[in-house]
């Protein structure tokens, strides 16, 4: 096996005094699966987005097959058989598969013909053993087939080095596993693959080898296999590190019922679903967490329990009235730095968002500042947010203590019902384990947590409960055990109840 | 030392890496602006076949060269600063007021009602049913927008805008209708305001009680935004309305509310000018103060304090526009020009440094 890349010394500065990358260097050879393991923030995108040619290194090289390359525009690395399949795809939702491809190929004639064109599609997919459908249009597609699309788009422009970021956030267990299935062929027919991700599961299970960054740097470079999961979370994080303890810190679930949905039914705000006859009960101690792919009428959920929008059905939050309800809930929205905050005002102010207007903080209209500053320190320091003065303004914090701020505030009157979604995105590993810890913690005391979330592992980490959404309903509730994963996903996808689906999984008929 | 001194500027501006940036960010764009718009006031006056420097410095003579000019120059300014704040008041909530050249209108006709229609009043309760009167009047041109924002989602500016050019014709109506003077020869004038409907002025000038009300009033809002719940809440809601929302803030209330003040603000102005300056209600009351007044606050940046000095300047310009007609020749609108060059400067201004602002978050962030 020799070096199909090689990067060395790369080195990148952003404005700002930021160093995304520093002297790094990476090896990768023919046939293997690299891992790059790291925080959010580690440096892990902008290396790879570095080698795709999407950014110009401030210093080091990098070398392909043995030729130096010098890329000036992400095409040059596309030529130079370099393919990064992004977080957020570039296709174009209104056209089909084919046209997609055919906007994106590099030599196409200038009048293609349609049918030929698909043809050559099916064949080429044939041939690679991936599954296409040229005609159909992409936004018919599951977020499974649009990654398979973009896989197999960079795989027809001859890329040999193929670069995924986090490409599992978006995918159900299942599709997970095809996922690793077809990047194996792919290595081993002598490419290699770079798996850019912060889950240590993920890339002990599927990497080869790994490097392993941490605040721009590398740590460590190694055979995966002779790292173990507790190794490469102390490499990630720099500190020795438990991960997934907090677990053990669950309390049972009591008797007494905190939130009781009814039948509820919204009309369809952010997907073609809406939320169909959804019902469900909370109890205080229970943490129950919503399991299913992001667009399946979790967001109408969320906004009928926290008012937002009209509703059908009935929802009951048992002893807590109307006006108390404000301070009630706790509630940590998916958008930490568009709702969660008012990023333009200082980090003592949004701490203050929920106190500023009751006693004892005011003397009749006038605030007592002084009161909220001193609650507001008392809160930096409990969560330990950086940077520590509540003078800062908001929007120069990182996404990690932006969600310690929304945190610190929420909780901090011991809500009875905490509403958490996807509370851990693009968290570091010590952030998502506090909060994972501050919501079991909370639950202990007697709160019920209803918790959104489009991670799994997450889920089976902290809930006694599932349920499960798709198309807007629930499908099924399930007890929060690891061997129950597969069960999960297939509900998640649809795939159960004999629900036979059509495109995109939207269900056709039942039984 | 040199660089130890850079280093210490370029920590103090946030890490900005050259020394253009640091210009850039510490307002000296601002002051770029303002010398563009010179520039390009000083080519134009050349290709009217002007002397430049002659020209500009007649302006500024005329306005505060002279006790005169000064006393005009702050008599302009009242009107502005008024209407200055009418759109600063609900600016701070996020709003855009560009009512308030109508609301003015407004203020005009209410005060005006109360000399036709209350007569019965003994004369030392008029001046302040006037105020009472204007005020109110205001405040209903600016509910309007208010309640049609939030009830139906109607741009407030769209609202705003239009309601002027109806406040207009309204004082047209009146002045050719019902309440043309009989005794004004067929002229388009209301009745004259009796002596004690007019406002108290400064010793024998035009500077009427409208300018150290419209000043306590912006310290007034400050205090009001910096120390009470409510403006904790005003300052919430501009910075995000959704966070606002979700902390249970009733923003189409503090809309309303934010819009009628402001519209109380520039009916004001309009009390002014139709007591003290006219005299009477009539057509013209009024050379655009509202949208002028827009224009100052805008300039100041959010900071109401930053009105009294920028609409001073204005009005200097204003009245020295009176002046350049028998100096230099020139018409009074050349000064117009004048101010939308400089208008035109910080617009782009702005522009360009949000979109550098823009630019380095997205670098940061990726």
């Amino acid at each position: 096996m020799k070096s199909l890349v090689r990067m060395h010394n790369i080195t990148k500065l952003f404005p700002g005094g930021i160093f995304a990358n520093r002297s790094v260097d990476c090896e990768a050879r023919t046939g293997e699966i690299h891992g790059i393991l790291g925080e959010n923030g580690a440096g892990k995108t902008t290396l790879m987005k570095i080698l795709a040619g999407l950014y110009r290194p401030d210093a080091g090289m990098i070398e392909i097959d043995g030729q130096v390359v010098n890329f000036h525009t992400p095409r040059d690395a596309k030529l130079a058989g370099v393919g990064m399949v992004h977080q957020h795809f570039s296709l174009v939702n209104a056209l089909t598969v084919a046209d997609n491809l055919a906007l994106s190929a590099i030599n196409t004639p200038f009048f293609l013909k349609p049918k030929r064109w698909a043809a050559h599609l099916r064949l080429e997919a044939e041939r690679l053993g991936i599954e296409v459908r040229p005609d159909a249009y992409v936004w018919q597609l599951s977020m499974g087939e649009r990654q398979r699309v973009e896989i197999f788009r960079l795989i027809l422009e001859g890329a040999r080095i193929l670069i995924l970021d986090e490409p599992t956030s978006i995918l159900a267990p299942q599709e997970a596993e095809h996922l690793f299935y077809h990047l194996q062929k792919f290595a081993s027919s002598g490419h290699t693959v770079f798996l850019v991700t912060h889950k240590i599961n993920q890339v002990k299970e599927n990497t080869d080898r790994v490097t392993v960054l941490r605040q721009g740097r590398v740590v460590a470079t190694s055979q995966t296999q002779n790292l173990n999961e507790a190794q490469l979370a102390e490499l990630m994080v720099g500190r020795s590190f438990q991960q997934f303890t907090a677990r053990h810190e669950r309390k049972v679930p009591s008797d007494e019922t905190v939130l009781e949905v009814k039948g509820l039914t919204v009309k369809p705000l952010f997907n073609p679903h809406g939320l169909v006859d959804f019902s469900f009960t909370l109890r205080s101690r229970e943490i129950l967490g919503v399991a299913g792919i992001s667009g399946n009428g979790q967001d109408e959920l969320v906004a009928a329990l926290t008012g937002i929008t009209r509703y059908a059905g009935v929802i009951n939050r048992m002893g807590i009235s109307s006006d108390q309800e404000q301070n009630e809930v706790g509630y940590i929205p998916a958008d930490r730095r568009g709702v969660g905050v008012a990023l333009d005002l200082s980090v003592g102010d949004n701490l203050s968002l929920r106190d500023y207007h009751r006693s004892p903080f005011t003397f009749g209209p006038f605030i007592k500042q002084s009161r909220l500053d001193e609650a507001a320190r008392e809160k930096i320091a409990a969560y330990e947010i950086r940077p520590d003065s509540p003078g800062n303004q908001t929007s120069y914090l990182s996404g990690g203590n932006i969600q310690k701020l929304v945190l610190a505030r929420e909780m901090a009157h011991d809500p009875k019902l905490i509403v958490a979604v996807t509370p851990t995105a693009g968290l570091d590993v010590a952030t998502v384990d506090l909060v994972h810890r501050e919501i079991i913690r909370h639950a202990g005391n007697g709160a019920g947590a209803l918790i959104v979330s489009e991670d799994l592992d997450e889920l089976l980490e902290i809930c006694h409960r599932i349920l499960v959404i798709y198309a807007g309903r629930l499908v099924g509730a399930v007890e929060a055990h690891p061997d129950r994963r597969q069960e999960i996903g297939l509900l998640m996808s649809g795939l159960d109840l004999g629900v036979k689906t059509g495109t995109a999984g939207v269900p056709t008929e039942r039984n | 030392m040199e660089t130890d001194i850079k280093a210490r500027l370029l920590r103090i501006f946030r890490g900005q890496d050259d020394i253009f940036k640091v210009i850039y960010t510490a307002g000296g764009a601002t002051v770029v602006a303002a010398f563009a718009a010179f520039s390009l006031l000083w080519l134009l006056l050349y290709a009217v076949d002007r002397n430049p420097a002659e020209t500009i410095w007649s302006i500024l003579v005329g306005g505060f060269g002279s006790a005169l000019g000064l006393k005009e120059t702050v008599t302009r300014m009242t009107p502005l600063l008024l209407c200055a704040l009418a759109a600063a008041i609900p600016a701070k909530g996020g709003l855009f007021n560009i009512g308030g050249e109508g609301q003015l209108h407004l203020g005009a006709i209410a005060a005006t009602s109360v000399i036709i229609y209350l007569t019965w009043l003994p004369h030392w309760m008029v001046i302040p049913a006037m105020i009472m009167m204007a005020m109110l009047g205001g405040a209903i041109w600016g509910f309007i927008p208010g309640i049609l924002r939030g009830w139906l989602g109607v741009n407030e500016v769209l609202v705003s805008l239009m309601l002027n050019y109806v406040a207009v014709a309204l004082v047209e109506l009146l002045v050719y209708g019902p309440w043309k003077d009989p005794l004004a020869l067929g002229w388009p004038y209301s009745v004259s305001f009796p002596e004690w409907a007019v406002l108290p002025t400064w010793s024998g000038s035009n500077i009427h009680l409208g300018l150290p009300l419209g000043i306590a009033v912006i310290g007034l809002f400050y205090l009001l935004m910096r120390w009470t719940t409510w403006g904790f809440s005003v300052r919430v809601i501009e910075a995000n309305p959704l966070t606002a929302t979700y902390i249970g803030l009733r923003i189409k209330i503090y809309a309303i509310v934010l819009l009628s003040l402001g519209g109380a603000m520039a009916a004001l102005a309009g009390l002014g000018e139709v007591s003290v300056i006219q005299g009477r209600l009539r057509e013209g009351i009024s050379p655009g103060y509202g949208y002028t007044g827009f224009l100052i606050t805008w300039l100041s940046r959010k900071k109401p304090i930053a009105i009294i000095p920028i609409s001073f300047l204005v009005g200097g310009f204003y009245s020295g526009a009176d002046a350049l007609q028998l100096s230099a020749g020139l018409p009074a609108a050349t000064v117009d020009i004048f101010m939308g060059l400089i208008f035109l400067a910080f617009l782009i201004d702005e522009y360009v440094r949000r979109r550098r602002a823009v630019a380095y978050s997205k670098q940061a962030i990726s």
